[in-house]
């Protein structure tokens, strides 16, 4: 049977109202788990799978899979209300999303990262329907030069992200790097920046520090300027405005083409896919200084460079096995639990099971939008809950949040420095998106760097042979070039 | 360097067949609330899978809660810290690998805790190395490897996940007994099993030894080939590739696990109600059913079989 | 002739302080990387790197001349201050009081700070937060805090 027969099967027994409801069931709890800061789709995923253990296989992956794409909704849901991104791949939702929440745009916020997400999460399941094989095996000719391009393509966001002062910018990076490397080095396991305690050496946790900037510090500045509640602006039209929504059909389509061929790499974080694809958007548009003050492009994009990218991540692990992301790899020992055998055997092996989880996929996404927009309106007027309700609930979720990642006390400390830290950097007026970009990027340029070098015995000669790699590396440098000219400019 | 692991690693199995042989004393019925397995590792992986499974098979059968708290950081010794340091009753185990155990201590100076600082119960699961290259390599044996490392070691790459993880060991032992001029080669590090083995079918790197839960997919997948097992007999769903004796390497031995281990002075009858419910466990045809059907090939082994192992 | 230059452009001593601070950190930075007993190519690497560019930009920053920042008025700063201890204290004392009651305390307190309600109104608002993320976080999501 070709492709079409199957996913015309799959479809037949996704459509069972027994599968319907559990794909329903997953995907509020995922979205439920995912509003929660600090409990992405990884922890999320774990806490939810013993729950599917009563089930027989198919309607358990269904549910998996539901939980998965829920809790990467879930995640923007707080970010664009209290500015606390749900995971690492809200981070950049956060930054137009916010902005629009408190000019009491909320509802188009919510709005158009359901309708993005829907959107890229579909075309890039049409990707993995079609193309799955052939895509991971390109996947698989990524190695560390390329990679290393990769990075360096990314790095050159941070100097489009800096607002006004590049040397603020760039000292925020620098010190998103700095907190990157505290820790034992992965690779060689030498202590790095651990002054001799063991809490240290497990590094500064990401999500804590993410915790701390954006949602201790965003309560900081609130409970000083005295303000009522996130946003006292009136409530507007729920729903994105006609040309806003076809400004944003190139974006949607930009962000799944990012998001989807990003993603199939195992590696590459969402974290910077997201910012990569804000950035081509900032770049592209005739109106770039709307961005980072409210642009609804600015949400649209992130959004479905998401989505996609948890597409394209499928690729690799039905393809291969191989999870790209940690989440994806609890998915993977979900998966194994339940027969399946992900490898690039698994399409010729169990074709009926892999097109149903794939067809409930596609019906996760609607199911999500389904959902959501409805509710747009609900979460849209809580921003308007009093300051003294609104605070100590962020708070708590952000404590409990930080401790969840790793039951980790230390982790929460963190966060409060890094709240100390995001408020200090608001009042001198240093940007929080380079440190963030940073610290996501420098383990991943480290460790490409490292390897790409040790490839050839140390000497650099390693990238000359690699044509690709010179591409990336090629377009960062130009990039970065361009950004600094035009910021001349102006 | 992998001798000392060795022997640090037949100690364990001796101190867990001693423990097992303790005698039972009467206690009220363990467990009575619920139980906690820490895994010092990120969910998802070897040892997570491992902790998962067993707690999902002591939970429906003691119908107290068994569940698995993931506590990463530091290679492990976050974890195991917590979970040796926590009160001996029972309700706070340990997932306990290769990897914060012999390993460690073989690579480790200056490790926070003692090897000898638990209760081991028992050996979960082997997880055995495979030796591997890329599909279409011209390299079809151990032998073809070893001759083309020692002819150009300057161009010979092999991929390891970790400086200290099983993967350095394994290789290690496989050049140094092959005579090829380490310090010529290009050793190439990365951070897990996965992407060492995605490198390796990318034709990134050229070598690997990584554990079979990690290697098993992709081979059977046709991206990589297998070239030798460390293990006494060949691995079921891997019948055409040799064991290492076979491939004229005897002396490789090198094997990952995951092990149940307790805080220091953990109570006898503790261990006991652990013990007996996994050998009931490697009996109970429909539990353990699953197992069969993954890539992770579960044993559940008591230790003094695996005692006989060498 | 760096003092020279810095009283000539009449920095400001916020931007000193930053300088300071990253100059602080990028000498921490490459000591370390030399302390640490690995390949140039290996564990040094970026802490060097970072460490350079640390310095690099702390020095920028003497260099250009910043503008004032906004520091808020004594109210303001008063109420961040506030805040901010009576979270530390939360998250200082939860391992050994307790979530219900270390919540409820932290809510009461920030409720009262923050907020213009009768007493009724807090105390209600009170136990309904903490209730609430008792039953979602420890009783359903089963997270262990001691």
């Amino acid at each position: 049977m070709d492709t079409l027969g199957f996913l015309a099967h799959g479809f037949a027994q996704a459509l069972t109202p027994q599968n319907l409801m559990f794909a329903f069931i997953g995907s509020v709890l995922g979205t439920l788990v995912g509003v929660l800061p600090g409990i992405g789709p990884t922890s999320g995923i774990a806490i939810l799978l013993p729950l599917t253990g009563f089930l027989p296989p198919a309607p358990a992956i269904i549910m998996l899979a539901a939980i998965y794409y829920g809790a990467m909704y879930g995640g923007s849901t707080t970010a664009i209300l209290v500015n606390i991104p749900g995971e690492v791949a809200s981070v950049v939702t956060t930054l137009d999303g916010y902005q629009m929440a408190r000019q009491g745009r909320a509802g188009p916020a919510l709005a158009i990262a359901a309708i993005s997400s829907f959107v890229a999460g579909t075309l890039g399941l049409v990707g993995l329907t079609f193309f799955a094989p052939p895509l991971a095996d390109v996947a698989l000719r990524i190695g560390p030069p390329e990679y290393f391009g990769l990075v360096v393509l990314a790095f050159s966001v941070v100097v489009s992200l800096s607002g006004p002062s590049l040397v603020k910018g760039l000292s925020a990076a620098a010190l998103g790097a700095l907190v990157a490397l505290i820790g034992l080095d992965p690779m060689s396991g030498v202590r790095r920046f651990a002054f001799g305690t063991a809490t240290l050496l497990s590094g500064v946790d990401f999500i804590a520090v993410i915790i701390g900037l954006f949602a201790v510090t965003e309560v900081l500045v609130g409970v000083e300027e005295a303000v009522g509640a996130v946003s006292l602006a009136p409530l507007g039209r729920l729903m994105p405005r006609w040309d806003e929504l076809k400004a944003c059909v190139g974006t949607m389509l930009r962000a799944t083409g990012v998001g989807f061929f990003l993603g199939l790499l195992p590696g590459c974080t969402p974290g910077a896919i997201s910012f990569i694809s804000y950035d081509i958007e900032k770049r592209v548009s005739k109106t770039p200084e709307r961005f980072g003050h409210g642009a609804i492009e600015g949400v649209a994009a992130p959004e479905g460079a998401n989505n996609a990218t948890t597409s394209g991540g499928f690729v690799p692990l039905f393809a291969l096995g191989i999870p790209a992301t940690p989440a994806l790899a609890v998915l993977l020992s979900g998966l194994m639990i339940y027969g399946l055998q992900p490898g690039p055997l698994l399409f010729e092996k169990q074709p009926l099971f892999v097109w149903t989880v794939i067809a409930s996929m596609y019906i996760g996404n609607v199911m999500l939008l389904i959902l959501n927009l409805p509710l747009v309106g609900l979460w849209a007027r809580m921003v308007r809950i009093p300051y003294a309700v609104m605070a100590p609930l962020i708070l708590i979720f952000s404590v409990l949040g930080a401790y969840s990642v790793r039951n980790s006390f230390f982790d929460v400390a963190m966060a409060l420095v890094f709240g100390v830290l995001g408020y200090l950097m608001v009042k001198l007026a240093y940007p929080t998106p380079p440190l963030v970009l940073a610290l996501i990027l420098t383990p991943m340029l480290e460790s490409a760097l490292r390897q790409s070098l040790n490839m050839a015995h140390g000497s650099a000669s390693i990238f000359a042979t690699r044509p690709i790699a010179i591409l990336f590396i090629g377009l960062g440098i130009a990039l970065t070039v361009w950004t600094l000219l035009s910021r001349r400019r102006r | 360097m992998w001798r000392i692991a060795l022997t640090l690693l037949l100690s364990l199995i001796v101190i867990v067949g001693s423990a097992l042989t303790a005698p039972v004393e009467a206690q009220p019925a363990y467990p009575t609330r619920p139980v906690e397995i820490i895994v010092a590792y990120a969910p998802g992986g070897a040892a997570d899978v491992a902790a998962r499974l067993v707690a999902a098979y002591a939970s429906k059968k003691w119908g107290q809660p068994v569940n698995v708290v993931n506590m990463p950081g530091a290679s492990g010794i976050t974890g195991t810290l917590r979970a040796i340091g926590a009160r001996p009753d029972g309700y706070t185990l340990l997932l306990d690998p290769h990897s914060s155990s012999a390993m460690l201590f073989a690579v480790e100076s200056d490790v926070p805790f003692k090897m000898e600082g638990k209760t081991p119960i028992a050996l979960l699961t082997l997880d055995p190395v495979v030796y591997t290259v890329k599909e279409d390599s011209p390299w079809k044996s151990l032998k073809d490897v070893a001759a083309a490392a020692k002819a150009d070691p300057k161009t010979f790459r092999y991929g390891i996940a970790g400086v200290a993880g099983i993967a350095s060991f394994s290789v290690s032992q496989f050049l140094y007994s092959a005579g090829v001029p380490i310090a010529e080669t290009n050793r190439v590090v990365f951070t897990g099993g996965a992407p060492t083995l995605t490198a390796l079918a990318g034709g990134h790197v050229d070598f690997a030894g990584q554990q079979w839960s990690e290697s098993a997919g992709l081979i059977q997948g046709r991206k990589i080939r297998g070239l030798a097992v460390v293990h006494p007999t060949r691995l079921p769903g891997l019948a055409e590739v040799p064991t290492a004796k076979e491939a004229g390497f005897p002396d490789l031995d090198v094997v990952g696990w995951q092990g149940l281990a307790g805080p220091p002075k953990l109570p006898a009858a503790v261990v006991q109600k652990w013990t007996a419910l996994l050998e009931e466990a490697s009996k109970d045809p429909h539990a353990f059913w699953q197992f069969q059907q993954d890539e992770l090939k579960k044993y559940l082994p008591l230790a003094t079989r695996m005692g006989i192992r060498k | 002739m760096l003092l020279a230059t810095v009283y000539y452009r009449r920095v400001r001593r916020t931007s000193l302080l930053s300088a300071g601070i990253l100059l602080v950190l990028g000498v921490l930075a490459l000591v370390e990387a030399l302390r640490l007993r690995d390949d140039w190519l290996g564990a040094k690497l970026m802490p060097a790197v970072v460490g350079a560019v640390l310095i690099v930009l702390g020095a920028a920053h003497l260099v250009r001349p910043a503008a004032t920042p906004e520091w808020p008025d004594a109210a303001g700063f008063r109420r961040v201050a506030l805040i901010f201890v009576v979270l530390a204290l939360y998250v200082a004392v939860l391992p050994y009081v307790g979530f219900l009651p270390a919540t409820a305390a932290f809510v009461l307190v920030l409720v009262r700070a923050l907020g213009a309600f009768s007493w009724a109104a807090t105390i209600g608002v009170t136990v309904a937060i903490a209730l609430a993320s008792h039953l979602v976080f420890i009783y359903w999501l089963g997270m262990s805090l001691t």
